[in-house]
Parts: structure tokens; C-alpha cells; sequence
């Protein structure tokens, strides 16, 4: 059998790799990316005409809200994020995933969880917790899937032939064992009742504590969902891909190290800086302030670290389309958290507080950073492990230029709209008065809103032609080209 | 170090597990505050009505606290409280919110009366023609009911001393009605009972009844006045004036007919201002000081004058201060100066004071200096 054949090979052997759990958490986010943002596109339509769709109960915008951000968190970006993990994890320890079997089964039942989540928020079931809306009885069901894939990936690490874990592989580690801690608390997943039955509370499916403190445990877990895990993740496929790609080692091993105990403790001091003006304890917000401006040790630390790593490989970002999609991420990683410890500090937190600010911000982490790095990840992790060329380069480019121009519609608007917010509640405006400032800037984000949606479209669509007919990597030399990214 | 993997598994968890403990255990141990002064549990229909907002995401865009530098936040002055963490004390799940796309609710009970809220929940527009919040016509009307009632809770026992006067005051006007306009049901009828037209005289102090309106009915007045009203009146007063908006179906009593000239002559524009500025408790008529400025008030009062004319009818170039209704409380505009008269364009007959050259008064004989009268020539 000559090496040509060996590659090209059947169908069959295709599907039973040892990637093919990777490929099949990747291809159910690519699904979820297309829901999410059809979902954000209805509510961000409904914001500018708020008669579109008027009076549909399972489509009005509070309903919509949520199904939007757990889709797009839950089930594209942490899918994504887990079967990137699952390519990673095999390649840095040199041996198969732990259990193939169990990744697809955690596989499905995660996409139930999300179909779960679509219908009950739909109804009209929710916790009210922002990032934690599913219900109750969801929760146990995540937590159970969040617990045998974090088995599965820390007994793969733990049986592994090659002895030094590389960073990548502590990131992975941490926010595999972080993201059930994290949900767990934030849930209080162990208070969905009321303790008195005589109370007339129907709450029975929110798990939650009763009094101010309740807020303190909501943010701490919306805060660190961001911070602990989507943040961690995204980091773990930069510090793989970067190198990979460029074929040149990490920058420094000291700055790793750095960046990942610091994250770990100053990502989970900063939740407080969500309710920095609520009647909650001082020294809670101190920390929290005080944290989020310690946070720019792990940023800082992080980036120089990876664009130091790119010295003399700039030129690499023209011919690797997943280089490019990591670095520009990268530079709007940059931007979100220079912009992030501002806004926890008490000044300008006056300013740009309960304004869509926030919004822009938000969507600055979670599409302009963690989701350009999964799109990166996907297209380098597709052709190597499918053996397989990207259907169409170019339509890859527009869905880049798509995604990229309008995130940055997105989030300029809003903040120039928060801003404006900011300063006309300060001057003492009521918000009723401000609202009509806010629909031309929600008209540009439903705009932007749409080039996302497209972008979306467009990679499902490559990825869905790739699989089936993508040119097949023949050539010892087409190989050794996908696995730089090329 | 050596990062082993017992060191990043055993190190991930215990710094995380130390900061948990650090911040969410201590403070929860330690700071458990008092109910304050307004705090109260809610009933049970106010509580299937919290579940109802909690199920359709009204917290993404209506906070609940008020923040110290707020003074304006829920649009209404006499209900501002800054948050305290004793407000809370009932409450399990906070609704606290992040997004202030909409007003802060945290003391909306009783700023509204009922059918106010049935009518915005109804179609925000209805109410407030600017508002883009979504319908919930979808709520069946027990529904709505109960998510009105938590709305009416909020601001716990402050909102309930609102929410009294609200339904007393609701019982004395429609009484006054005596089953004439506005009352079981009649709308488009401006056939009021003299009863109903003293009573509404009785509600401001006898100054206002007999305050005139303070800006003339120039047609620049009248224009403004006729934006104000059909940006912001129209829901529920309608584009002919009749009370017959939108949002009149869900009130009792109707929203108030502007088109009968004799009706508009027992009312002063002191009258409407007092309506204007305050509000009219127990009716959906609500308090427009924190939206409107003090010329944006007359001059909509000034308006509201020409509806029996056809100011709403007429094509805006035709507005003009004739068809200002006059008679009885509808005074004459008190002593007028003509913003379009041509000297008042020009500047004549104006006293200002030029700068003269020389030093600076100093001291108190700034005051000795006398105006110099300055009569420019119209420039043709």
C-alpha cells in the first residue's frame, strides 16, 4: 500500500479515527452557532420594531434573550471549545482520548440538554439568572454531562504516554474541573426549594438563596462561566495553535505559568464587580475591583507570550487562514480586557453601568475573542483530522471578514450608545427619555447582528461541503501543509 | 515549579476553593441583613406574578435597585429609594437586573393605577409611544393580572401607601362621573357632569385654577405643543382628541375629550398644568415634570385649546392662536409680547447694554451704569 492510498482511504476508516469525537462535538457547534445568532438576530430586530413578531409568546424578546446567550455560550462556543479539547488532549499526551464511546454519548446528551434548554426557555421556564437560565432540573442533567466529560478528558491526561503536560494541557485541566465547580455554586444547585412550604412560593425549579446575598452567588458564577471557563478554554486552543502553526516553541514556560495561576485566582475574586453599586458588602467589591485590575497580569502575560511566540511568523497570518482567525482574536482579547478592569472601577462604573456598554463588551469576550479562536481551531482541526482540503477557502474569508465586520458594528454601536446612556442618566434623564436615543445604534447592531448571522450560514455551509466533498489530502506534502494551518 | 498533574488538578480546585470560601462564604456567614422599613413578603398572587417575569425575561432590561447617583431612574421623583439590602430580605432569586433598557421597577407599585399597566402590558405603545418594549398581549388576562399585581408590589410597603391613594382617588373621580363620559364604559362623548368638572377644580390649589397659561399661543407654540401631543398623548387621548387612544379601551374612567369648546372653558391652563406636571392619581393620567420642560408644558397646553378648532384636523401651516379656545376659565394669554412681530425679530426696542470701552466699573458702582438704549437699523 503506498502512502498515497493509505491516505486517501475509505469512508469507513475516516469515520472511525480517533478524531471522530472531535469532529462530532465540533460539527453539533457549527449547528448551534447557526440557532444562536438566528435567535440574537429576531431579538435584535425586535429591539429596533418592537411589533415584529408582537404577541407570539415563545418568540417575545425576554424569551428570546436567553436562548440567544445559552446557545451561543453552552452550545456553540463551550462545543466547540470541548471537541477542539478532544483533539488537543489525544495529540499533547500522545495517546487516544480515555473513551471515545463516552465523548459521543456526553456528545448527545449535551445537544438534549440544548434542545431542552431551547423549549423550556421558550415556555416561559426560567431562572431569571443571567448565563444560568436554565431551570433546575437542567442543571442536574449539566451537571451530570459536565462531570463524565471532564472524567473522560482528565483520564486521558491522567494514562498519558508523553510524560510533561504542556500549557495547553493545564488550561484544559482547570476548566474542565472548574466549569462544574463553577455551576454548581452559582446555581446553588443544592436550594432549588423553599425551605418553608408555607410560604407562597411557587419557585420550585430555581436554584437559589433567598435575600441580597443571592446576587453576590449569581454574579460570582456569571462572572466565572466567562473567566473560568470560556476564557481558560480559548487560551488552551491559542496556546496550541499558535505554536503548532508556526512551527516555533512558546516564547517563555515562565510567563505560562504566570498566566494560568493568576487567572485561576484573580478570575474568581471579580464577580462583585457586576453589582458594584448594590447594597452588598464593601470588601466584596474591593476584591472584586482589586481582581479585575489583577487581571491584567494574566492577559499581559498571555499576549506577549503568544506574539512573542509570533516573532519573525507575522507573514504566516496571509497564508493560514486559522492563524488569522487566533490573532485577530487575540488582538480583540487584548481590547476586552484593557476595557474590563476600567470598568470595574468605581468611577467609570458610574458611567457605563446598566448601559448597553455592557453588551458591547460582552459581545467583544464571548464573538470577538473566544469565538474567532473556535472558528481557528475548527478550520485547522477539520482538514487534518477529515484528511480533507477546506471546501472553499474563499467563502472561508468572507465568513472572517463577515464575522469580524460585524462583531465590530456590534460592539461599537452599543458602546457608543451605552455611553451616551451613561451620560444622559447621570445629567438626570429619565430612562424612559433615553430609550428612543438608543433604536438608530439597536438598528446598526441589528445590521452587524446579521453579518454575524451570515458568517454563521457560511461556515456551516463549508464545513457541511468539506465533509462531503472537500478535496482530499493525497500528497505527504498536503498533510504536512493542513497540519501548519496552510 | 513542576507542573505535574497532581500539582494543576490539587492547585486549580484549592485556588478557586480558597477565593469561593474567601468571598461567597464569609460574606454569606456574616452579612445577614434586617428587613428594612418597606420590606414585605408578597402575597401569593404577587408571587405568580414574579414567577411570570422571571419566565418571560423583563429583568434583561428593568433593574430593580436604585443606585445613590440615580435621582431619576424610575421616572417618577416621589418614588425614588435608594436600594438597601433590607428591601430584599423576602425575596428568593434576585431580580436585581443589569440592563437598564427600560425604567428601574424597584418602586414602581402604585406610580401607575391597574388599568394603566393592563393597557402598556396590552401594547407598550399604547402608553408609551416611544417605548420598544414587547407586547405581552399573549398573557391571558388572569395572567396579566397577577403580573400586575407584583408589579404593584414593588416598592413593597411604599408602593402600597401608593397604591391606596391610586384606588381611593380612582373611587372619587368616577364617582364624580355620574355614569356620564369616562364612566362605565362611554368614551368619545365630552358630555361631562358639572359634578365631574368641579371635582377635577377641587384637586389643584385655588392658585393654579386661577393661573393663565405663561407662554402665548404664538403658532411656533401651538406647532411644538401639537409634536408633544402626538408623540406622547395620542395613546390614550387619540389623533381627534375624543379620549379615544389605543389604550382608552382598558381605562376607567376614559382619558379626558378635549373636542367640546364648553367643557375646555371650565378648565384654567393653571388647571392643566397642575394635571400636567403631577399627574392625576386614580386615572391612567400620568406625571409628565420629569419628561417635559416648563415651555414643552404650555405650550401643549396651548395646544390642547385648539382641538375643538380642529387643531388636530387642520395641516400645520393653518395653526394659529384664533382658534385658541377663550371664554370662562380659558382666559385671555396674559400680557403678551409677539415672538414673531418683526421688532421683536430685529432687536428694537430691546434694552441691551453695550460694552463700553474704557476700564471695568469696579466695586459696587457697577450697578450705577446706565443701559444704553440700542436701536439698530433693519438690515433689508
Amino acid at each position: 500500500m503506498t502512502a498515497t492510498q493509505e491516505l486517501s482511504g475509505s469512508r469507513a476508516a475516516t469515520s472511525t479515527d480517533e478524531y471522530g469525537a472531535s469532529r462530532a462535538w465540533i460539527y453539533s457547534s457549527i449547528i448551534w452557532l447557526a440557532v444562536g445568532t438566528s435567535f440574537a438576530l429576531i431579538a435584535a430586530i425586535e429591539m429596533v420594531s418592537p411589533d415584529f413578531l408582537g404577541g407570539i409568546s415563545y418568540l417575545e424578546f425576554g424569551r428570546i434573550r436567553p436562548i440567544h446567550v445559552n446557545s451561543v455560550t453552552f452550545f456553540w462556543l463551550s462545543m466547540a471549545n470541548i471537541g477542539a479539547f478532544y483533539y488537543i488532549v489525544p495529540k499533547l499526551t500522545g495517546r487516544p482520548i480515555w473513551s471515545e464511546q463516552l465523548a459521543k454519548v456526553s456528545m448527545w446528551l449535551w445537544n438534549i440538554v440544548g434542545i431542552l434548554m431551547v423549549l423550556t426557555l421558550a415556555a416561559g421556564f426560567s431562572q431569571a439568572r443571567e448565563y444560568a437560565e436554565m431551570i433546575w432540573p437542567l442543571d442536574i442533567f449539566v451537571m451530570i454531562v459536565l462531570l463524565l466529560n471532564a472524567f473522560n478528558i482528565l483520564m486521558t491526561i491522567y494514562k498519558r504516554r508523553e510524560k510533561k503536560l504542556y500549557v495547553s494541557i493545564w488550561y484544559i485541566m482547570g476548566s474542565v474541573v472548574w466549569l462544574p465547580l463553577v455551576y454548581a455554586i452559582g446555581n446553588v444547585i443544592w436550594s432549588p426549594f423553599v425551605g418553608n412550604p408555607d410560604e407562597p412560593n411557587q419557585n420550585l425549579f430555581s436554584g437559589s438563596l433567598t435575600g441580597i446575598n443571592d446576587a453576590t452567588w449569581n454574579w460570582f458564577y456569571g462572572h466565572n462561566i466567562l473567566g473560568l471557563w470560556f476564557t481558560t478554554g480559548g487560551v488552551a486552543l491559542v496556546y496550541y495553535l499558535v505554536p503548532v502553526i508556526t512551527k516555533t516553541p512558546v516564547y517563555s514556560h515562565l510567563m505560562s505559568m504566570i498566566g494560568f495561576w493568576s487567572i485561576s485566582l484573580f478570575y474568581s475574586m471579580v464577580g462583585q464587580h457586576h453589582i458594584l453599586a448594590t447594597p452588598t458588602p464593601g470588601y466584596l467589591k474591593l476584591i472584586a475591583t482589586l481582581g479585575s485590575i489583577g487581571l491584567f497580569i494574566p492577559v499581559l502575560t498571555f499576549l506577549t507570550n503568544i506574539w512573542m511566540t509570533m516573532r519573525g511568523n507575522w507573514g504566516r497570518i496571509y497564508a493560514s487562514l486559522p492563524l488569522k482567525f487566533v490573532l485577530v482574536g487575540t488582538v480583540f482579547y487584548f481590547i476586552t480586557c484593557i476595557q474590563g478592569p476600567f470598568q470595574a472601577v468605581q468611577s467609570f462604573n458610574r458611567l457605563i453601568h446598566f448601559t448597553n456598554w455592557i453588551v458591547g463588551h460582552a459581545h467583544l469576550a464571548l464573538l470577538g475573542t473566544m469565538t474567532t479562536w473556535a472558528m481557528g481551531a475548527i478550520y485547522y482541526i477539520i482538514p487534518v483530522t477529515l484528511k480533507r482540503r477546506i471546501y472553499s477557502p474563499g467563502l472561508a474569508e468572507i465568513q472572517f471578514w463577515m464575522v469580524v465586520s460585524g462583531f465590530l458594528l456590534i460592539m461599537i454601536s452599543l458602546q457608543v450608545v451605552g455611553l451616551i446612556q451613561g451620560a444622559e442618566w447621570l445629567r438626570g434623564e429619565p430612562v424612559y427619555k433615553t430609550v428612543q436615543d438608543l433604536k438608530p445604534y439597536f438598528a446598526v447592531r441589528a445590521i452587524g447582528g446579521s453579518m454575524v448571522v451570515v458568517g454563521a450560514y457560511i461556515q456551516a455551509y463549508n464545513i457541511y461541503k468539506t465533509v462531503r466533498s472537500g478535496p482530499r489530502i493525497q500528497t505527504q506534502m498536503e498533510q504536512s501543509l493542513a497540519e501548519v494551518g496552510g | 515549579m513542576k507542573m505535574t498533574f497532581g500539582a494543576v488538578l490539587a492547585g486549580a480546585i484549592l485556588v478557586v476553593i480558597t477565593v469561593v470560601f474567601m468571598t461567597l462564604g464569609v460574606s454569606t456567614l456574616t452579612f445577614q441583613p434586617l428587613p428594612s422599613d418597606s420590606a414585605r413578603p408578597l402575597t401569593a398572587e404577587e408571587e405568580a406574578g414574579r414567577q411570570i417575569y422571571m419566565g418571560n425575561g423583563c429583568v434583561y432590561c428593568h433593574t430593580q435597585y436604585v443606585r445613590p447617583q440615580d435621582w431619576n431612574a424610575a421616572g417618577g421623583a416621589p418614588a425614588l429609594r435608594v436600594a438597601q439590602a433590607g428591601d430584599y430580605i423576602f425575596q428568593k432569586t434576585m431580580l436585581l437586573g443589569t440592563e437598564r433598557t427600560g425604567p428601574d421597577l424597584s418602586q414602581e407599585g402604585g406610580v401607575h393605577p391597574d388599568d394603566w399597566h393592563r393597557a402598556h402590558f396590552t401594547n407598550p405603545r399604547y402608553t408609551s409611544p416611544n417605548s420598544i418594549m414587547p407586547q405581552f398581549s399573549f398573557l391571558s388576562y388572569d395572567e396579566t393580572t397577577k403580573l400586575i399585581a407584583y408589579v404593584q408590589s414593588l416598592g413593597q410597603k411604599s408602593a402600597d401607601a401608593r397604591t391606596n391613594v391610586q384606588k381611593t382617588e380612582k373611587t372619587k373621580i368616577v364617582a364624580s362621573l355620574q355614569g356620564k363620559s369616562g364612566a362605565n364604559g362611554v368614551a368619545n362623548d365630552a358630555n361631562y357632569s358639572q359634578a365631574h368638572l368641579d371635582y377635577l377644580k377641587t384637586l389643584v390649589p385655588s392658585s393654579w385654577v386661577n393661573t393663565k397659561s405663561a407662554v402665548p399661543p404664538t403658532q411656533r407654540s401651538l406647532l411644538h405643543g401639537k409634536q408633544i401631543y402626538i408623540t406622547n398623548c395620542v395613546g390614550c387621548h387619540g389623533y381627534t382628541g375624543q379620549g379615544d387612544g389605543p389604550a382608552a379601551t382598558y381605562l376607567e374612567p376614559k382619558p379626558f375629550n378635549f373636542t367640546n369648546a364648553s367643557v375646555q372653558m371650565q378648565h384654567s391652563e393653571g388647571q392643566y398644568y397642575h394635571f400636567l406636571l403631577f399627574g392625576l392619581p386614580g386615572t391612567a393620567m400620568p406625571a409628565w415634570g420629569d419628561y417635559l420642560t416648563v415651555q414643552d408644558i404650555w405650550d401643549v397646553i396651548n395646544f390642547l385649546r385648539t382641538i375643538p378648532n380642529g387643531g388636530l384636523t387642520v395641516p400645520d401651516d393653518q395653526l394659529n392662536s384664533n382658534m385658541v379656545v377663550r371664554g370662562g376659565l380659558a382666559g385671555p394669554e396674559p400680557a403678551p409680547f409677539d415672538q414673531n412681530a418683526e421688532g421683536f425679530q430685529y432687536g428694537q426696542n430691546l434694552n441691551y447694554p453695550t460694552p463700553t470701552a474704557g476700564p471695568p466699573p469696579t466695586g459696587s458702582g457697577g450697578a450705577s451704569q446706565q443701559p444704553v438704549v440700542n436701536t439698530p437699523t433693519p438690515s433689508k
